[in-house]
């Protein structure tokens, strides 16, 4: 099912937090969300599964608006979601969690019935998490507790399903197997991510953002350029192709500019000044840290 | 598609199949963890009815309410029915309703503000009844425009709630981090009020204000018991056909609405359920501690954490803790009555100290 958020604004406790941002998920698709931390990526996530009320613009998933035309639970039965950190304070076993993702579809006093088993028993399949029905959540490991909140958002059903940052914490393995596990659903899935080769190496495309706009998107290919990464992240940035997978690698330089904390013993730089050039190499920069550590430690002392 | 490649079949589970669900969590355990609290209730109810200064046989007591149940048997005298019906039976039932009603809030309250220090003095319902029990009882009913100390408390219970409530509201909803400050903020203000009646209240106020804050289920009548079961039942059953909701709402506000609850009007509802429970059930016993705060977790310990399983639990273990609590109370000193609010004190710290010292353990196993 398509996903459309159309100039999306939201605002948080007065403050604008993601500016006339757009998206379009086809059908089946697989989106990657990338951008610095702070630039709006899970606020604007937030948005999609009615969590957050934009202040303007439209979210639509199909061709119904999910505030307008569909109900809460309407919207449930669409999106499906992983967040980042949702452990909840109680000892729920796998099997209980991944229940969860029959909610929207019960009535009030509407008991499971075998056919509710049955969907959980396969989202527990799905995720390859079966053998770990009966353990309490609390004691998986990082990447099993993450495949567990995929299986809930499975059970749940949904033709899209929205994930904030769901490899944050895992080791690479780890990492590989969900977003292969994530990538071989037949539903549309929309997902923040931090790492630009995975990003790269499984998303169909990608909406980079910064300062709370989309300022980037597309085709992996086209979107994952040296100067965009320059651009959005301040670091520098060399493209080519993974050998084992066909699909762009990237690998990181210096940073383009300097480290934007308060350097100790510098006068005040106006801003021209304090943009190093791009072709400065990296080791200067750590010098340039360096040197000056030890009056900081003086301070302390 | 190079995707495929990159796709490793996934690895599987490093640890064998062991499991670490809860002894009663399977259906079939759970019925027959709901069989064993029924006939528990059901043996202390009539412990409970024959123990006093006139001790009475199980028979006696049986034949008696059957006998007011319409079942005809010539084998009690007047004078033990009267014991039975008139007083034992009425604090028994009493106690097993503000047992059950506490510890199902306790239980709603925890999973509302994801917090295990969850109970009815968290969000100032017990303070609020208690200020407003000690203006009447210190400044006298006409302060309050006649009211008695059962509607004083009440009122206070339910304008504490609603204070709470105020403060920890935040875009339509009530962040459960929010909502814990809100409630310490609200009690520690009403409290100070408390305290201050108590500076000028004589000697025999502080009496019975003391007995008012330990809570006792003495006075208890057939007057006060319709109203408080009609709003137990009725609460009971809507919390339990939401209880895979709050199974839900458990997990976050944000996963509750991914999970198409109205997160705002959810909250409200069972927060506002669970004051209303309280409160009535505070306004005619006192503050009654620690039941609300350990039952829940006594029940998860047995059943899990899926709350369609631990409020049925935690109903049923309230009223058998509470009406155990009550028996002690009345036996331990005769022919003086302890507050029961020392009894489940006494029993509930060391309770918490035991599972702090195996959640440890658990923790340190795993």
């Amino acid at each position: 099912m398509r996903v459309h958020a159309d100039q999306v604004s939201i605002d948080l406790d007065g403050k604008r937090i993601v500016e006339k941002a757009s998206l379009i998920a086809p059908s089946g698709a697989m989106i990657g969300i990338i951008g610095p931390n702070g630039s709006g990526k899970t606020t604007l996530i937030r948005a999609l599964y009615r969590a957050l009320k934009p202040a303007e613009g439209t979210v639509a998933v199909g061709n119904d608006d999910i505030w307008d035309t569909l109900s809460a639970r309407g919207s449930a039965q669409r999106t499906a979601v992983v967040l980042q950190d949702d452990s909840p304070e109680f000892a729920f076993t796998v099997r209980e969690t991944v229940e969860a993702g029959r909610v929207p579809h019960k009535k009030l006093f509407e008991r499971s019935t075998a056919a509710d088993d049955d969907i959980v028993d396969k989202a527990l399949e799905t995720a390859g998490v079966s053998a770990l029905a009966d353990r309490l959540l609390g004691s998986l490991s990082g990447g099993e507790r993450q495949r567990v909140f995929v299986a809930r958002a499975l059970a749940q059903l949904t033709p899209v399903m929205v994930l904030d940052e769901p490899t944050n914490h895992l080791d690479i393995a780890a990492q590989v197997d969900l977003l292969g596990l994530l990538s071989s659903l037949p539903v549309t899935v929309i997902t923040a991510l931090h790492d630009l080769n995975l990003a790269a190496a499984y998303c169909d495309e990608l909406y980079v953002m910064a300062h709370g706009r989309v300022i980037a998107s597309g085709p992996v290919v086209d979107v994952l350029t040296p100067a965009t990464i320059e651009r959005v992240y301040g670091v520098r940035a060399h493209t080519g192709i993974n050998p084992l997978t066909g699909r762009i690698a990237i690998t990181f330089g210096g940073r383009t500019e300097p480290p934007s904390i308060p350097q100790p013993g510098k006068q005040h730089h106006d801003n021209d000044q304090n943009r190093a050039p791009t072709s400065e190499r990296f080791p200067a920069h750590r010098l340039d840290r360096v040197e000056h550590r030890p009056g900081r430690l003086r301070f302390l002392h | 598609m190079v995707r495929s490649e990159f796709t490793a079949t996934p690895r599987a589970p490093q640890r064998s199949q062991r499991h670490d669900r809860a002894p009663f969590s399977s259906a079939r355990e759970f019925r027959l963890l709901v069989v064993i609290l029924v006939v528990s209730l059901g043996v202390v109810s009539t412990l409970s009815i024959g123990i006093g200064t006139v001790p009475l046989s199980p028979g006696t007591v049986w034949s008696s309410v059957l006998a007011h149940l319409g079942v005809p048997d010539a084998a009690v005298s007047a004078a033990e029915d009267q014991i039975v019906w008139t007083v034992r039976l009425p604090r028994t039932l009493l106690a097993i309703l503000v047992g059950a009603a506490l510890a199902v809030a306790g239980t709603v309250i925890q999973a509302v503000v994801r917090n295990p220090l969850g109970d009815p003095y968290l969000i100032g319902i017990v303070p609020g009844a208690g200020l407003g029990a000690v203006i009447v009882i210190v400044l006298g009913a006409g302060a309050v425009g006649g009211l008695s100390i059962t509607a004083a408390a009440f009122i206070g219970a339910m304008a504490a709630f609603i204070a709470t409530f105020a403060l920890g509201r935040q875009q339509g909803r009530w962040p459960a981090v929010r909502l814990v400050l809100a409630g310490v903020a609200v009690g520690y203000l009403i409290s100070a009020f408390t305290y201050f009646l108590q500076t000028v209240a004589t000697p025999g106020q502080l009496q019975r204000v003391l007995f008012w804050t330990l809570g006792s289920v003495s006075g208890a009548t057939w007057e006060d018991l319709p109203i408080l079961a009609l709003v137990v039942a009725v609460g009971m059953v809507w919390l339990v056909g939401n209880g895979r909701r709050l199974n839900g709402l458990a997990g976050g506000a944000d996963l509750a609405a991914s999970l198409g609850l109205d997160v705002g009007r959810f909250q409200l509802q069972l927060m506002g359920l669970v004051a209303l429970m309280t409160g009535a059930v505070v306004a005619v016993v006192g503050g009654i501690g620690f039941v609300g705060l350990m039952i829940p977790h006594l029940a998860r310990l047995l059943v899990g954490a899926d709350h369609r399983r631990v409020l049925v639990t935690s109903l049923l273990g309230g009223g058998i803790f509470l009406l155990l609590a009550d028996i002690v109370a009345r036996t331990l000193l005769p022919p003086t009555e302890i507050p029961i609010g020392i009894v489940t004190a006494a029993v509930g710290a060391p309770f918490f100290i035991w599972l702090l010292a195996s959640l440890g353990k658990r923790e340190s196993a795993s």
